[in-house]
């Protein structure tokens, strides 16, 4: 039999699912121009895709679509417990991107939505507006929270729309959270003190095992050199520490390796962090049956999975003795439950 | 396991000639199958599509690698020839007794050749132009068949009988345009199941380890057994060799300490 058909999309966003609200919107146009090979769908709300029952995210993550829409009320939520708030005062999150194109399998997203689709709320000025009235306080805005908005950055231009608002009110500070090799898509931006591009790092080895579809780590610090050399403030983040037999073998080198490549002296900060989760999260993950790291024995506290006080400590310990090698103490943040 | 649904024994002509399929009885339906596949003639209309896709798969409890392929003629605007095949990615209802608002989405994960479209499922024949494709089962099939299946577990193949010419179709010409996309339907369905495939974790006889072994524990340390076993083949990529407790009855305390060493050794 002569087999017409491939046995999966090759081409991003096979379907975009449109909202009939937005489908007149000038980057709905843009992108629908871009994806002119996609199958067009117009839907009446997001949710009727992205929340419908019995998706298989490991299935769809194969085959991922876009849904554009416009985002209703809230525009932004108070920052997780899970994330440091570098002690602003006013931290919050955004969540105008859901979803996320990369497939890492100790994500947290795959254990929050039904979806592996990506959401792209098209309508940023109403997120602008709902920032302005925090302001007056100095305020920690993560634009790339619940997906990487650097990775689709040449579709939305959604950071540089942020950086260029943030130019106009000092007191909001961006923190942009990437695993993409794209600072390209912002490099002709004026670097500002007021945006920290923080870059998640692993060893290659853990990047292949289980951060599948994102660049590999020689192009991660190649963007983050690039960045640095720009004069942007940059943040390495060995988060999360994922552990295992080789852990001593694969993370103390990372960090020779990073710094053997990066200036330590002008490096913003590094943020080191084991693997936690919500216990929640992880209960629907192990359901997708994919990965190891679904199913170590955690030790559970207060709805809190990680890896328990001694393995934790013990990470730490290695990683910031390592690190303080090559930057001093008081620019290392860790991540600590115990 | 491929479960498929037609309106009429017609349409599931050529379907039973091409996969070789015979009558069976086990359901009150019109009941084709043979090892991997199994056709039901559900009758016309949204109503018997909805109870006879139920009655099919509640006997037959599909499981999370198999797919339902609703298949059957439908009227569409002037946009689609006749005897055109296509894929439906949205499912919407006009009868007074739906819900107007509940559209289905199917997953289309894989890539083909056909056209896709919306599709309009109503309780009569069409005989006045509509801007979409209609039938009268593909939303009733949906409906019944998303209570045992994923959205990609689901695929709804159309072929187009008329321009909204109701008279001009006949049992004939039904089966004809049937028979003339079996090959389309093939090359779909080749990459429809792959799609769907998906390989367990254990093999047999791993299953029927772990499961002997966790008779000897209590819930919760049988389903942390479980996720080390689970852990195990996913880290280490190699079969699982497992040993069961030589004694038939364990003490609460040898059951912890079996417990405790098997979860470690597991996941070192």
């Amino acid at each position: 039999m002569n087999h017409l058909s491939k046995p999966s999309h090759s081409n991003l966003f096979s379907h975009l699912y449109i909202e009939e609200s937005v489908r007149d919107e000038m980057l709905t146009c843009k992108i629908m121009q871009k994806f002119s090979n996609s199958k067009i769908i117009f839907i009446k709300h997001y949710k009727d895709v992205f929340n419908r029952p019995n998706q298989d995210f490991t299935t769809q993550s194969k085959s991922k679509n876009l849904i554009l829409a416009r985002r209703e009320a809230p525009f932004l939520y108070e920052g997780s417990f899970y994330s440091d708030g570098f002690e602003y005062e006013n931290f919050f999150y955004t969540p105008s991107i859901l979803g996320c194109l990369y497939d890492c399998d100790y994500c947290y997203l795959s254990g929050m939505y039904n979806s592996a689709n990506s959401v792209f709320f098209v309508n940023t000025q109403d997120f602008f507006d709902a920032v302005l009235p925090y302001l007056e306080k100095p305020t920690l805005l993560a634009i790339s929270y619940d997906t990487d908005t650097l990775a689709i950055e040449s579709l939305t231009s959604h950071t540089q729309e942020w950086i260029e608002f943030a130019q106009h009110h000092p007191n909001l500070h961006l923190e942009v959270r990437t695993k993409s090799a794209n600072f390209k898509a912002i490099k002709s931006l004026t670097c500002s003190d007021q945006v920290t591009l923080a870059w998640t790092l692993s060893p290659q080895k853990i990047i292949d095992l289980y951060e599948h579809k994102t660049p590999s780590l020689q192009k991660r610090l190649a963007s983050i050199k690039e960045a640095i050399d720009a004069g942007w403030r940059v943040r390495i983040c060995i988060d999360p520490v994922i552990y295992n037999e080789e852990f001593a073998t694969l993370y103390p080198p990372l960090i020779d390796e990073i710094f053997s490549c990066i200036d330590a002296e002008k490096l913003f900060q590094l943020t080191l962090g084991s693997f936690r989760m919500s216990s929640v999260h992880l209960k629907k993950i192990k359901k997708l049956r994919r990965s190891d790291i679904a199913f170590y024995p955690y030790e559970v506290k207060e709805n809190i999975v990680s890896y328990g006080k001694e393995i934790e400590q013990n990470i730490l310990h290695v990683m910031t003795k390592q690190a303080t090698k090559y930057i001093e103490k008081e620019r290392i943040r860790t991540w600590q439950l115990q | 396991m491929l479960y498929i649904t037609v309106a009429l024994s017609a349409e599931a002509r050529p379907l039973i000639d091409t996969f070789k399929l015979t009558r069976t009885y086990a359901l009150p339906y019109t009941l084709f199958e043979n090892s991997d596949i199994k056709l039901l003639v559900t009758g016309v209309g949204l109503q018997n599509a909805i109870m006879a896709t139920s009655a099919f798969l509640g006997h037959f409890s599909p499981n999370e690698d198999d797919l339902l392929l609703n298949i059957g003629i439908c009227a569409a605007p002037q946009s689609f020839e006749i005897g055109e095949a296509f894929l439906v990615h949205k499912l919407t209802c006009k009868v007074p007794y739906e819900s107007k608002n509940q559209v289905y989405y199917p997953d289309i994960l894989f890539e083909h050749p056909l056209k896709e479209s919306d599709l309009l499922s109503v309780d009569e024949s069409m005989d006045i132009a509509q801007e979409l494709p209609v039938d009268m089962e593909a939303y009733g099939v949906y409906k019944a068949a998303s209570r045992f299946l994923n959205t990609h577990q689901l695929l709804f193949f159309k072929v187009v009988s008329d321009h909204f010419e109701p008279l001009h179709v006949s049992k004939e010409s039904a089966t004809s345009l049937i028979q003339n996309s079996i090959n389309a339907l093939q090359n779909i369905l080749h990459s429809a199941k792959y799609v769907t495939k998906k390989d367990s974790l254990f093999s047999q006889e791993e299953q029927e380890s772990i499961d002997a072994i966790a008779n000897y524990f209590t819930k919760s340390q049988a389903s942390a057994f479980y996720d080390a076993c689970c852990y195990y083949k996913l880290h280490h990529k190699k079969p699982l060799d497992l040993k069961t407790p030589s004694q038939e009855k364990l003490s609460k305390k040898e059951r912890s300490i079996q417990f405790e060493s098997l979860v470690k050794t597991l996941t070192l």
